[in-house]
Order: structure tokens, then C-alpha cells, then sequence
């Protein structure tokens, strides 16, 4: 069954895209038809404190919730090349009621024409027991889906949200194009050349395979253990061991010394962008000198400069592509570096894994997408002691066996170096 | 050093200790940082702390710090801080 929720907003009208919209609008373009591995899913169990949640007391929350964040009634309009951001004043959300989980994001948004998130309420007898949602990544990214659920259930429990206080998505648009958005920007844009100008040439060329682009995935609870080890023992996060571990291994594969990846960035350390409900991520470049003696010295080198380069994350995207195409040259940074844990709380006692652990992890190929969205593309993700480390990557570059190889190796590196110093000179680097 | 500083560089410590307190959602606290006891890193700031901590800086005193050099210290930051300006 369908119904229908009507919400109202204060703004109506097209706007210019904000640079994280852009940034994902280039992501869509490159995937087209492919893109559904871009949508943000997300599964709210109601909060039952007051009361058990009928559909219609749902459905009023829904309706408080798209009239609240505009990215939620936002659509593009516009020529493909060039759209703008379309804000509805005023419209119908359709939400599906069903009583099982059903399959949301199987298919592409329609940017123009459809609602950015799509709703279920899968209901057991009479109350809902889930909500399940999906976003176009335009709409929000992975925090922003995040803010938008701690939204929903406080609505739902207390019959209202905090104030909004956080910028909306034209309000960013607004803030880019100011004298301080154009500042910020500069900034980044010099960064970028500068440390692209760093990078070493990439030495390596592969010949394309029937099936392009490739994507292998690793499950490993000796990774998951390994990292937090080496991350406990450096006092850094789990996220700089595996951002330094994926650079290491991505210069063994390209004979780089200086080795540049590029980890997506959530851009949300400014008072007012934490609690945006947007797209603000995007990607930051992390050039390290893999020329140090050790591992540990690679992974110290990379919490400093990862920091500078969340700093430097904020910029235009086609302004960013053209200072990267205007260095030219065989120089190559790797992206996107993803992590996209959903729990991130490292044991700061975490002990390294036994070696027996090894055994028990798996390689295997995903499926299907062959469109070329990222010559070379980590994501870290998993739950529940499992790390999961996949690579995307385009067989010109890398043959397919050396996706697996470059996984393992992966495995490897952070197991041997959660049990000790490991030396970088001669592993290929 | 003049007498008439300190009151200044008093205030300004317990300022420092304050954004330091809300970039890390009050996980380390102004008192701990005031004491001395530790490092920023020692009470556990992370780099979304770092990244937050530089942020707020940045708007209050215009200055803007080299997230490469390392802030151990209150009196580290008020330093990069005077040399961002």
C-alpha cells in the first residue's frame, strides 16, 4: 500500500549546486545506470517509550521530517551538464506500507523527477516495527543520513526535534560563493597542486581485461584485530593505520615512492556544519613518502598529514579536476579511500591477532558494476570483529589477480605489524 | 615578563581549554587541560578534535595554524596561534 505525506517549507526555488551536490553529481554521470551503490540505506527501529508506532503517527513524522530538511524535498533541474538544485515549497512524499523488508534501492533515483529518499514502513500487526529509508547521496551523505534518522526518532518520541540550527543545502551554496566560500576554496585548490605536484610518476600499465573494471572484496577479523592493535599501540585511530596500510600497498603496486590516495572527507568540523543534513563530504588528497624505515614511522607521517589534508577538502569540483589535469605528467593519486564504518570505537587495549586467525578470512569477487567510476578505489566497511576491505579497480591499471594480491598483502602488512615494527625498504615501494 | 600579562595569558589559557573541551564534545575537560598534567594527545584528542579545534580558532582569533606541527600543549596552541595571526 502507498499513502501519501504532504510537507510544506519555508523556501522554494532553483538554486546553484553546493560543491559536495556537484562533486556527487560527477560520481552519478561517471556511473549512470550503474549508480545505486552511491544511495545511503538506513533502518530505524522506532523508539517505543511512548507508545507503540502506528503507520499514522508515522506518517505525521515523516511529513515534520521532509518539512524540516530541505535537502529532502530537493530534486535538480535543469540541463545534465548544469543542473541546479530545485527546492519544492511544498509536495507529497509517497512511503510504502508493507509487512516485510522490501528492496528500496535496486533501482536509480530519478534526480529530476523523484523524491530524494524513499520510505517503507514494514509493519507487525498493528504498530511499525522498521523504517526503512533510502537517500540519494545528492540529498545526504553518511552523517547527514545519520542526523536525519536522530531526527526521526526524537520526533517520533518527543513530538518534535531540536531546533534546526544547521545550515540547509542553499545556505552552503550561498556560503561557497562568498568572499570566505572563495577563500576556503583557494586554499584547497593550492594544496592540491602542491601536493600533487609531489607525486611520483606511476610506472605501471596493465592490458584491459573483457571485464574492465573489478572489484574484490576481503573479510578478515585478523584485519579488523590487526588494525586496532597497531592503531592502540601508535595512539592513533584505526582509520590512519588502514588510510596509511592502503597507501603503502597502493606505491608497492605502482612503484611510487611518493604516493598520493585520496580519503573521502566529511568536511563537518565547523561549528555550524555538524549537524547538516547534505552532501559536504569530499575527497582530500593524502601524499606520503613512503621512503621511511618503518611502518610505524609511514602511519605517524600519515596522521599529520591526513590532518592537513581534511583542512583542505572544500572546493569546487571541476575547479579541483582542472588543477589536477593541468599538472599532467604520468603523476596519479588514488581514490576515493572510503571509510565507512559504521561503529568506529577502537579498543585503545586491543590486542594483536594469532596467527591461526589468518585461516578464517575470505577473498571473493563482487558483482557487476563495470563502469569506470574510480581507476582505483578502497572502501573499508564491516561490523561485528569483521573487517571488510574492498578494492574497485581498472584492469588497465591493476590486472585482476593483483587486486587480490594487493588485499592480501593488505592482510598481511598490518598482521605483521601488529606484532612489531616492520621495515618499508624492499617491500617494493 | 610584565605583571600585567598574565591576566591575559590567563584568560586566554582558560579559553584554549574551553574550545579544546567543545571540539572534543567535553571527552577531555577545561580542568584537565588546565592542570598540565597532559598532552592534548595524552587525554586523547583525537584528529576530528584537532580538526574542530582549528576550526573554532580559526573564526575566534583569525589565525591560521599548521595542522602539521603538533599541539601538545595549551601553550603550544597559543603560540601557533600568535604566529597564525
Amino acid at each position: 500500500m502507498i499513502e501519501h505525506v504532504g510537507f510544506r517549507g519555508d523556501r522554494a526555488g532553483n538554486f546553484p549546486l553546493t560543491w559536495g551536490q556537484r562533486g556527487l553529481w560527477l560520481a552519478i554521470l561517471a556511473a549512470r545506470g550503474e549508480e545505486q551503490y552511491l544511495s545511503v540505506e538506513r533502518v530505524l527501529i522506532p523508539p517505543t517509550r511512548s507508545g507503540p508506532v502506528t503507520v499514522r503517527r508515522a506518517l505525521d513524522a515523516l511529513g515534520v521530517l521532509v518539512s524540516r530538511h530541505e535537502a529532502l524535498r530537493t530534486r535538480l533541474t535543469g540541463p545534465d551538464d548544469e543542473p541546479r538544485q530545485l527546492v519544492a515549497g511544498e509536495g507529497n512524499l509517497p512511503v510504502s506500507v508493507v509487512d516485510s523488508d522490501p528492496e528500496l534501492a535496486g533501482t536509480t533515483f530519478d534526480y529530476f523527477d523523484e523524491w530524494p529518499v524513499r520510505v517503507a514502513l514494514v509493519t507487525e500487526e498493528d504498530r511499525v516495527a522498521r523504517i526503512v529509508l533510502v537517500f540519494s547521496h545528492l540529498a545526504v551523505d553518511g552523517h547527514g543520513a545519520d542526523i536525519v534518522l536522530r531526527d526521526l526518532r526524537l520526533i517520533l518520541a518527543r513530538g518534535r526535534a531540536p531546533e534546526l540550527t544547521a545550515a540547509q543545502p542553499v545556505d552552503i551554496a550561498e556560503q561557497e560563493a562568498s568572499p570566505d566560500g572563495r577563500r576556503i576554496a583557494a586554499r584547497a585548490l593550492d594544496f592540491w597542486a602542491t601536493e600533487h605536484a609531489r607525486l611520483d610518476p606511476v610506472a605501471f600499465a596493465a592490458t584491459p581485461e573483457p571485464l574492465r573494471y573489478r572489484e574484490g572484496v576481503l573479510r578478515s577479523a585478523a584485519l579488523e584485530a590487526a588494525a586496532g592493535a597497531v592503531a592502540a599501540r601508535l595512539k592513533v585511530s584505526s582509520s590512519t593505520v588502514l588510510l596509511a596500510a592502503a597507501t603503502a600497498l597502493a606505491g608497492t603496486l605502482s612503484g611510487q615512492r611518493v604516493c598520493g590516495i585520496r580519503p573521502i572527507v566529511g568536511n563537518r568540523f565547523a561549528a555550524d556544519r555538524r549537524d547538516v543534513v547534505a552532501t559536504v563530504s569530499e575527497e582530500g588528497l593524502v601524499v606520503l613518502d613512503l621512503g621511511v624505515p618503518t611502518f610505524d614511522d609511514l602511519v605517524a607521517d600519515c596522521w599529520r598529514t591526513a590532518l592537513r589534508a581534511y583542512r583542505h577538502a572544500q572546493y569546487p569540483p571541476d575547479e579541483r579536476n582542472a588543477v589536477v589535469d593541468a599538472a599532467g605528467g604520468d603523476a596519479l593519486s588514488f581514490g576515493c579511500f572510503n571509510d565507512q564504518r559504521l561503529i568506529q570505537r577502537d579498543d585503545p587495549l586491543a590486542k594483536p591477532p594469532e596467527r591461526s586467525a589468518l585461516e578464517a578470512s575470505t577473498f571473493a569477487w563482487a558483482g557487476g558494476m563495470n563502469r569506470n567510476i574510480s581507476p582505483f578505489r578502497v572502501h573499508i566497511g564491516g561490523e561485528g570483529g569483521i573487517l571488510e576491505v574492498s578494492l574497485y579497480a581498472d584492469t588497465a591499471l591493476i590486472p585482476a589477480r593483483d587486486i587480490e594480491e594487493y588485499l592480501r598483502g593488505f592482510e598481511t602488512l598490518l598482521f605483521e605489524a601488529a606484532h612489531g615494527e616492520v621495515k618499508l625498504a624492499g617491500r617494493g615501494a | 615578563m610584565p605583571d600585567s600579562v598574565v591576566p591575559i595569558s590567563t584568560q586566554l589559557r582558560a579559553r584554549l581549554a574551553d574550545l579544546v573541551a567543545a571540539a572534543t564534545d567535553g571527552e577531555v575537560s577545561a580542568g584537565e587541560l588546565l592542570a598540565g598534567e597532559f598532552t592534548l594527545p595524552e587525554l586523547g584528542v583525537t584528529s576530528l578534535g584537532y580538526l574542530r579545534l582549528f576550526d573554532a580558532v580559526e573564526r575566534e582569533f583569525g589565525a591560521e595554524l599548521d595542522p602539521g606541527r603538533p599541539i601538545g600543549t595549551l601553550d603550544d596552541l597559543a603560540a601557533q596561534i600568535e604566529a597564525g595571526r
